[in-house]
């Protein structure tokens, strides 16, 4: 029997791909709210509430839940975290003016609940980015902590939430034989 | 490798730790027509240029390089650099300088947005011998103990008399000067408990008055963040999720 749906949280600054990652994944069809943009935020539309899709691997289904990248949406962090498995941050490597609003968020959630997570840093095919281990240090985190992902590539996405279940493990991340099948 | 982007978005402190421990030049452009180099050997600033002009004096350097912590307007970028292409003959830990530089600058210069909520809970990282100045050090003292089990700008304020916004202006530079860090829960780990307020000792009708102040949350039924439940799925179910989503790799 499978077990009920496994919840992920996908959040992450305003453009850092949240809305493309979660329509990469989903086998179900995504429910964005995506509006135009009021704010020059340097594209078209935003996501003003949820994007909701879900993905089933196996038998099992991972329902992922995208928070707006706009800040008011504050007061609901402690609603998405609600039994939660884990939370995927992901930032535009080629936006470091947005680093600091995520790394804000990533501590104000992770010093007070003790949900696993990991950074997923997308647009680091940009002429100008941050490489991810410069990254790691500004989020003060261990750079195993960090993935590299393209929001459009099924693969990488599907890698990301592998590092992320990977994290969710009781013993921690093995370095063992599953990270190497990926790998190949 | 590049480290860029501009001072209203990462504060100077902040851009130039970021560097960490490399070697190379830091380049910033402050307008209307301001031009920095910092050269960095391994974490340690070596000389300071400004217009052009090489600094040899360690007064001047430790002057200019405050007012280049201050500035709210202006892009960075880091340059990694051969080490026999750093220039000066200083030798001064670039942490060390922007901890004495920040803690002379006495006021909140950083905007809000820029410091961390009020709620994120600090823990202590240990004992470092770095100077502080008077105020900073106070404020230390005060929460040093609190810290230890974690503590926010919020309690923290409490515990030292201060305001929340200062508390959270204090956190940022204990933080750049290595004394504290976000506290990162661990599944498993117990959350330590949270320290005990002071008790304020006030009458019926000033503690009407704070209920009055407080904001009530939004609905009774958000939880404070604290007590939210994380899944914690089974190993065998998570290998299962992750061998399915590995196929899809293949
Ligand atoms: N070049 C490139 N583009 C990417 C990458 N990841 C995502 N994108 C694109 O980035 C753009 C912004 O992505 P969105 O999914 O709208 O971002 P979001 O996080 O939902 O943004 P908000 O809803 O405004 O908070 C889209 O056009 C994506 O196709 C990447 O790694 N490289
Ligand atoms: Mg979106």
């Amino acid at each position: 029997m499978p077990h009920p749906p496994i919840k992920i949280v996908v959040s992450g600054p305003v453009g850092a791909g949240k809305t493309t990652f979660t329509r990469t994944m989903s086998t179900t069809e995504v429910v964005s709210t995506d509006e135009v943009a009021t704010e020059r935020i340097g594209k078209v539309s935003t996501t003003v509430a949820l994007d909701f899709g879900s993905l089933a691997v196996g038998e099992q289904e991972i329902m992922l839940f995208g928070t707006p990248g706009q800040e008011r949406f504050d007061y609901m962090w402690s609603v998405l975290c609600e039994g939660a498995t884990g939370l995927l941050l992901l930032v535009a490597a080629s936006r470091p003016g947005s680093f600091l609003k995520a790394r804000h968020i990533l501590e104000f959630i992770t010093s007070q609940v003790a949900i696993p997570y990991v950074i997923g840093v997308t647009h680091l095919d940009a002429p100008r980015h941050w490489e991810i281990d410069e990254i790691a240090d500004y989020f003060q985190v261990p750079p195993e902590h960090l993935v590299a992902l393209d929001a459009r590539s099924r693969g990488d996405g599907a890698r990301a939430l592998f590092r992320l279940l990977e994290r969710c493990l009781p013993e921690g991340p093995t370095s063992g034989q599953l990270t190497a099948l990926l790998q190949t | 490798m590049a480290i860029f982007g501009t001072f209203d978005e990462i504060s100077p402190p902040e851009a130039l730790t970021a560097t960490g421990r490399g070697t190379g030049v830091f380049i910033a452009h402050v307008p209307p027509a301001h031009h920095y180099e910092i050269f960095l050997r391994a974490g340690s600033i070596t000389g300071f240029r400004e217009d052009g002009v090489l600094l040899d004096d360690i007064m001047r350097l430790h002057d200019r390089f405050t007012d280049l912590l201050l500035m709210r307007v202006g892009d960075f970028e880091f340059r990694r650099l051969p080490s026999v292409r750093v220039e000066g003959s200083f030798h001064v830990p670039l942490e060390q300088m922007v901890v004495t530089g920040l803690a002379c600058a006495e006021e909140l210069n950083t905007a809000p947005e820029l410091l961390p909520s009020p709620e994120t809970v600090f823990e202590w990282v240990g004992h470092k011998e770095v100077w502080l100045g008077d105020e900073l050090q106070l404020f230390w003292e005060r929460s040093e103990h609190a810290l230890r089990n974690g503590s926010t700008a919020e309690i923290l304020a409490e515990l030292a008399n201060t305001s929340t916004s200062k508390a959270q202006w204090y956190l940022y530079k204990l933080r750049l000067a290595g004394l504290v860090r976000p506290r990162r829960l661990q599944r498993g780990v117990p959350p330590p408990m949270r320290p005990a307020k002071p008790v304020v000792e006030s009458s019926t009708a000033s503690s009407d008055l704070k209920d009055d102040l407080v904001p009530t949350p939004a609905s009774p039924a958000i939880k404070p963040l604290a007590e939210v439940q994380i899944a914690a799925p089974e190993r065998p179910l998570l290998r299962r999720l992750m061998d399915g989503l590995a196929s899809f790799l293949r």
